[in-house]
């Protein structure tokens, strides 16, 4: 007779021993989601995360632990996710933002030019081609000539827009140059032009109407 | 009409054509009758548009409002156009400004005896601006001679 009973004390003691197992794991976890660092944007919901962990240890054995993010509800702490989920399209959007200005193309040139190396003959064959070019044109005057590796520069100083729009066609069907594209600024009776350097030269260019 | 007097008068084109809108290139061109217009860009495509019937090569220029560009700083400038008995005939295009200046530039592109269409470039058109096509058609082996260069559209998009 002390057998069976001596059995099931020790049937207890291993049920409640496994019960107290279980609470404790509960605990630890719901601790340590508590702890986990939160970084940049989801900051601000630290504390309401905190909260939320804390009265959760405090309710017991009703703790449930959310496995995945997506299982968080939609309203008090699942805004952390929202703004988690913000910070990423921030990260790696490529729709440009609407709110941030378009570079103009000048812009984008003067930019790649800022940044070039100088490729010596390319560059010297260049300024030297675009300052006889603008020697043709006597009413204005082309100063700061400059070419490095796939843009050149200069700076035109003119009297009206005729004499400048002579120039600016004169070197943009100039086939020597060998030209991808040309961009301006004009300020009042100055203006800055870029060309473009050509990547692969187009055979047909060496035959020009007469 | 007198926008591009002043833009081109300084330089020395030749016996240029002017063109301001489809209905005048048709009655300049000689060759052919415009039926396919759309808007303002201007589209001749096997139907006849420009042909330049003097000996000498001539210039042609047209304006499209850049109303027909995808993007202001984007605008995709397309001409269909050939070369004649005296060369090739070459397109190019320009961004102008309010004020009648150049801003940016396509290349320049040639083409030899066969009627073809060409992407010059891509142009960034100044808030109030327009484009400016200008096609130099190569001369006719005679005057009157219908072996000139020839334009056939002129596009943005």
């Amino acid at each position: 007779m002390a057998f069976p009973i001596l059995k099931q004390l020790a049937l207890i003691t291993v049920s409640l021993a496994t019960g107290a197992a279980s609470l404790a794991l509960l605990t630890s976890r719901a601790t340590e989601n508590s702890r986990t660092p939160v970084v940049g944007p989801q900051s601000s919901s630290l504390k309401r995360s905190e909260g939320r962990a804390m009265s959760v240890r405090n309710e017991g054995l009703r703790l449930v632990v959310p496995s995945s993010p997506s299982s968080i509800p939609s309203t008090g702490s699942g805004s952390i996710h929202r703004q988690q989920r913000a910070a990423e399209n921030t990260t790696v959007s490529t729709v440009p933002d609407p709110e941030q200005p378009t570079l103009t193309n000048f812009e984008r040139t003067e930019d790649e030019f800022s940044m070039e190396a100088r490729d010596p003959r390319w560059a010297a064959d260049n300024e030297s081609a675009i300052v006889t070019i603008a020697q043709r044109f006597p009413q204005t005057r082309a100063s700061d000539v400059e070419c490095r590796t796939k843009h050149c520069r200069l700076v035109v100083t003119f009297p009206g827009v005729e004499e400048y729009n002579a120039m600016f066609r004169g070197i943009a069907e100039d086939a020597a140059l060998k030209q991808s594209g040309m961009t301006a600024n004009i300020e009042g009776t100055q203006a800055t032009i870029y060309i473009s350097r050509r990547v692969a030269d187009d055979h047909s260019t060496n035959s020009r109407a007469n | 009409m007198k926008m591009l007097h002043k833009l081109f008068g300084i330089v020395s084109i030749g016996a240029g054509l002017f063109a301001t809108s489809a209905s005048e290139a048709a009655t300049l061109g000689v060759d052919g009758v415009s039926t396919d217009q759309s808007g303002i860009n201007w589209r001749e495509w096997l139907v006849g548009g420009i042909q330049n019937r003097a000996t000498s090569a001539r210039n042609w220029l047209m304006p499209l409002p850049a109303a027909h560009c995808a993007s202001r700083t984007s605008c995709a400038v397309r001409a269909t156009w050939k070369g004649g008995a005296g060369g090739s005939s070459s397109v190019i295009g320009y961004a102008v400004n309010a004020s009648g200046g150049f801003t940016t530039a396509t290349s320049q592109k040639f083409q030899s005896s066969t009627l073809a269409q060409q992407l010059l470039g891509t142009l960034d058109v100044p808030s109030g601006g327009f484009v400016l096509v200008v096609a130099s058609l190569a001369g006719a082996s005679s005057n009157g001679g219908t072996d000139g260069g020839g334009l056939t559209t002129a596009e943005l998009n």
